[in-house]
């Protein structure tokens, strides 16, 4: 079945748009790293100095839409790239308090992703649902820092010092739902794809799971979360 | 209403002529805007303060360091009789100094700043500022020229501040002036022999006078950081603050001995602070109490009082990493745990599809 084709004699999808190859993603989901689950770890550190309060990780992602699966959907590779930081004010080492100073953590998360999305509901039925699974490996660069740079830690027993930056493998599974736009405004979204070739627009939640851990190692800085997220979807 | 008249007289100065009924000449007096200077006593240059868009302002501080405008001055149609016929003086004044009785007729509103020089052209005139504000507060003005002194400056600032009557309008009515003053700088040909009126004049060319100190901040403090302290203050009240002057020192005494909460700003470290009411300094000594104030100053240089001293000492920090090392944490980039194999079949599975899918599409074309 050529792309962009549909079984269904309905405006909705429509009948004649543009080839559609990707979809980009614009992300947005609240981040708590699961730092404190690294084993071995005495107290929970992260919690100590960044409390519970979630941060906003901002990513953006491209699905290539490789491989059609006539009356079920299409599956292909898909990156992500995202970013998000944590700042707080780092105690003093005397313990008499905060200081003036933050302790920072950025965090730039990658995804390399299998994605399938199962939009023969869509094409077929007219549902504007149209529900997806991602999984791939993940890789996360992190940097912990103050006003002066990047942190480093020198153990006072084995002279080791450590510098805080690097980065962690895992992998992520996400599962989730995209919600159809066309229906608002079917003329709008044709004549969207005429002017720009933008074939169809979703806003779309899923749940993600993304597990840090250089698979398995106990020495890692666990980094990955699991969480909502949220956004808008185009697909082109 | 005056001052936007005089700013658009200003920007087309360049070569206007001022044509007075029943004085025949033809000199032209023009001023290049574009190349005003100003200088030290040294003769070093100084800050050229532009105000209000594009008014030169003088600060207390310009007349106090005794600097002086440069203008280039040019005349128009100069002729071997100019310098035998004309004298170039510069006149300065709230109002117009080219009527009849602004000047030489012994109880005008304006003063002289330079009270004779023979003409050429082009000539730099170097105009101090004591000379410009000597006449402020005082009525009538001097008409007689005498070099001022530094003592001008406090009695400008007396005036400026006791919104007081300063001079006279053109028609003789009195001008109170409160905070600022504009004053009109005139360059002007007088035909040799006691002539009252100008024969020529160049445009008036504003500079605005504000000697009022500005009101300190308040509420300085310094929080401690890592060989650092964040410095915060509550931004003085006046409205047309240009910025802080951050002034740091450690505290008295070769071993640190605490706060004192006293500073030296003259041989204090300054930090100067644009379009905000915090700064960090940083380079500072863990352990050692430094002493931090803050003064506010305007556009025109002004400065205020200083603020309270605060008074801290940088201090070692425990930051992130710091505590997650110490709790145990060690972590590596490099080391992958048990899972690592399925986890990179994963990937050479989507590799291997893309691979398939190229292939496939490839044949497909082949076989076309």
């Amino acid at each position: 079945m050529p792309r962009g084709a549909h079984a269904a004699d309905s405006d909705f999808p429509r009948k004649h748009e543009s080839k559609q190859w990707f979809e980009f993603e614009l992300r947005f989901a609240p981040y708590w790293p699961n730092i404190d689950s690294q084993p071995g770890l005495t107290g929970n550190p992260y919690h100590t100095i960044f409390g519970n309060t979630a941060r906003l990780l901002v990513s953006a992602e491209l699905d290539v839409q490789l491989l059609r699966i006539p009356h079920f959907g299409s599956i292909g590779p898909g990156l992500s790239f995202g970013y998000t930081q944590m700042s707080a004010p780092a105690p003093l080492a005397d313990g008499s308090g905060v200081s003036a100073e933050n302790t920072n953590i950025e965090v730039y998360p990658f995804y390399l992703t299998a994605v399938l999305r199962i939009d023969g509901l869509l094409r077929d039925f007219h549902v504007p649902i149209v529900p997806y699974v991602k999984l791939g490996p993940a890789y996360t660069l992190w940097r912990v820092f103050t006003d002066s740079g990047t942190s480093s830690y020198t153990n006072p027993v084995t002279g080791k010092t450590t510098t805080g930056f690097g980065g962690t493998w895992g992998e992520q599974l996400a599962l989730g739902a995209q919600l159809n736009l066309d229906w608002i405004d079917r003329r709008g979204s044709g004549a969207l794809d005429e002017a720009t070739g933008i074939n169809h627009t979703y806003i779309f939640g899923e749940w993600m799971f993304v597990n840090l851990d250089n698979f398995g190692s106990s020495s890692a800085l666990r980094v990955g979360t699991n969480t909502f997220c949220g956004g808008l979807a185009f697909e082109f | 209403m005056m001052r936007s008249a005089i700013a658009v007289a200003a920007s087309t100065c360049v070569a206007l002529v001022l044509t007075i009924t029943g004085v025949a000449r033809a000199e032209t007096v023009s001023v290049d805007t574009s190349s005003i200077t100003r200088i030290n006593p040294d003769n070093s240059p100084a800050t050229l303060r532009l105000v209000e868009g594009a008014f030169q302002g003088v600060g207390f501080t310009d007349c106090t360091g005794n600097t002086s405008f440069v203008f280039n001055v040019a005349i128009g149609d100069f002729s071997s009789t100019t310098p035998t016929t004309y004298d170039l003086e510069v006149w300065v004044g709230t109002g117009d100094c080219t009527q009849p009785d602004a000047t030489h007729d012994g109880s005008g509103s304006c003063w002289p700043v330079i009270a004779s020089m023979v003409p050429s052209t082009p000539v730099p005139i170097t105009v101090r500022v004591q000379d410009l504000v000597s006449n402020v507060g005082i009525l009538p003005p001097a008409q007689a020229y005498t070099a001022a002194t530094v003592n001008a400056c406090s009695t400008a600032q007396n005036a400026l501040s006791t919104s007081s009557t300063m001079t006279t309008d053109d028609a003789g009515n009195p001008i109170t002036v409160s905070g600022q003053a504009t004053l009109n700088v005139f360059f002007m040909l007088f035909p040799i022999g006691g002539a009252i009126m100008p024969a020529a004049a160049s445009p008036a060319y504003p500079i605005i006078v504000d000697f009022t100190t500005p009101d300190p901040a308040s509420s300085v403090t310094a929080a401690p950081g890592s060989t650092e302290l964040a410095v915060s203050w509550i931004a003085s009240p006046d409205s047309d603050i240009a910025g802080y002057n951050v002034y740091s020192a450690p505290a008295a005494g070769a071993a640190d001995a605490g706060c004192d909460n006293v500073i030296n700003t003259s041989t204090a470290t300054l930090t100067v602070v644009t379009g905000a009411t915090t700064t960090t300094l940083v380079g500072l000594v863990n352990g050692t109490s430094y002493d931090v104030a803050v003064t506010a100053f305007d556009s025109f240089g002004n400065v205020s009082a200083l603020s309270n001293v605060a008074c801290n000492s940088p201090s070692a920090i425990n930051d992130f990493w710091t505590i997650y090392e110490q709790s145990g944490g060690n972590a590596s980039s490099c080391t992958l745990g048990a899972n690592g194999a399925p986890a990179a079949g994963i990937l050479a599975a989507m590799g291997g599809l893309v691979f398939l899918n190229r292939r496939r599409k490839s044949k497909r074309q082949v076989d076309r």
